[in-house]
């Protein structure tokens, strides 16, 4: 599977800020892409794509606000830095809201933009290796038999063998079998392992 | 039968107190008024709101601050700042401490109906 190096995606209607942030991110080693209208970033989204958006809150035509929220509709998982004006604050509240991950008020100090940069494409790490993990999780679950799948179900609701032996009406001896291939399978290194894989693929992604 | 939902607002500002209250009940809210966080927190034990509503400056800690108690104590009240000289980053930085909304003065009528409304219903449909 290839991947690209994870870019910055800058969306400013105005020519001089985007070649400006375009120098100062290539300058600090950034891949970076910039587009003149939150149209034209939306048209070529790719959501497999890793990075994150700089993103200007007033635009002609569609705002900043508003691509943040066909983004979520479509529940993209980039992280946004909006660049805003002075005395924005409902616009700040409104992006905060609907999970914008900072903020930077113009005219801002290029090192302050660099750092939210930065945190804001650690953020996007960290939420594809949890999908990817997640994903992993569940294929592994697929795997597993129907029977199987009951005896992980009881197993992590916390319940011995003898019990699930009863529940299941099938010996104990059978039970620690199935079990021993769940854990197998899960690639589980403990009950608390197999606990906490469970918990993962069962949240919403 | 059950009580109104409760509201508290902390604010050291009179006219704020008048106005906020006076909305907060029209919405079906009781509403608790102080001056302060500390006379706020004080009465906490016995009567926890459905909602605060808390100036960001108050005389003694800032709204964030109070925030931040109340997240220490295990309180996850839904709470609402004001503002009369709100910039960017005070905004931000309240959304990130975990403020519902961050709203500046003077005009609050619409977003704090916008914000409340759904709670006060919310806590009826809850009612046992």
């Amino acid at each position: 599977m290839k991947e690209k190096p994870a870019t910055v995606f800058v969306v400013d209607d105005d020519d001089a800020v985007r070649t400006s942030l375009r120098l100062l991110l290539k300058s600090v080693g950034l891949p970076v892409e910039t587009f003149a209208s939150a149209q034209e970033f939306l048209d070529g989204f790719d959501a497999e794509r890793a990075g994150c958006l700089v993103l200007d809150i007033r635009m002609p035509g569609m705002s900043g606000l508003e691509l943040q929220q066909r983004l979520n509709e479509i529940h993209a998982i980039v992280p946004i830095v909006f660049i805003t004006g002075h005395g924005d604050v409902p616009m700040a509240v409104e992006a905060m809201q609907h999970g914008a991950v900072d903020f930077i008020q113009k005219p801002f100090r290029d090192q302050d933009l660099i750092d939210r940069i930065n945190q804001a494409l650690e953020k996007d790490r960290d939420n594809r290796a949890g999908l990817k993990e997640r994903d992993a999780i569940r294929r592994r679950m697929q795997q597993l038999t129907p029977r199987e799948r009951e005896v992980l179900d009881l197993v992590t609701q916390g319940k011995a063998n003898k019990v699930i032996a009863g529940d299941l009406n099938v010996s104990q001896r059978t039970v620690e079998i199935h079990r021993a291939r769940v854990m197998e399978k899960m690639g589980a290194s403990s009950l608390a392992h197999l606990v906490r894989m469970v918990i993962e693929a069962g949240r919403a992604s | 039968m059950r009580q109104a939902a409760l509201i508290c607002v902390v604010d050291p500002d009179p006219a704020t107190q008048r106005s906020v209250g006076a909305l907060l009940r029209a919405l079906g809210a009781e509403v608790e008024v102080y001056a302060t966080a500390r006379e706020f927190l004080a009465q906490l034990p016995s009567a926890v709101p459905v909602c605060v509503v808390a100036e960001s400056r108050l005389p003694d800690m800032t709204g964030i601050a109070l925030l931040q108690e109340l997240r220490a104590r295990g309180l996850k009240i839904p709470t609402i700042l004001l503002s009369a000289d709100a910039d960017v980053s005070g905004a931000v930085q309240a959304m990130r401490a975990g403020a519902l909304d961050f709203i500046e003065k003077p005009y609050i009528d619409r977003a704090l109906v916008t914000q409340v409304a759904p709670i006060l219903d919310v806590d009826d449909h809850r009612a046992h």
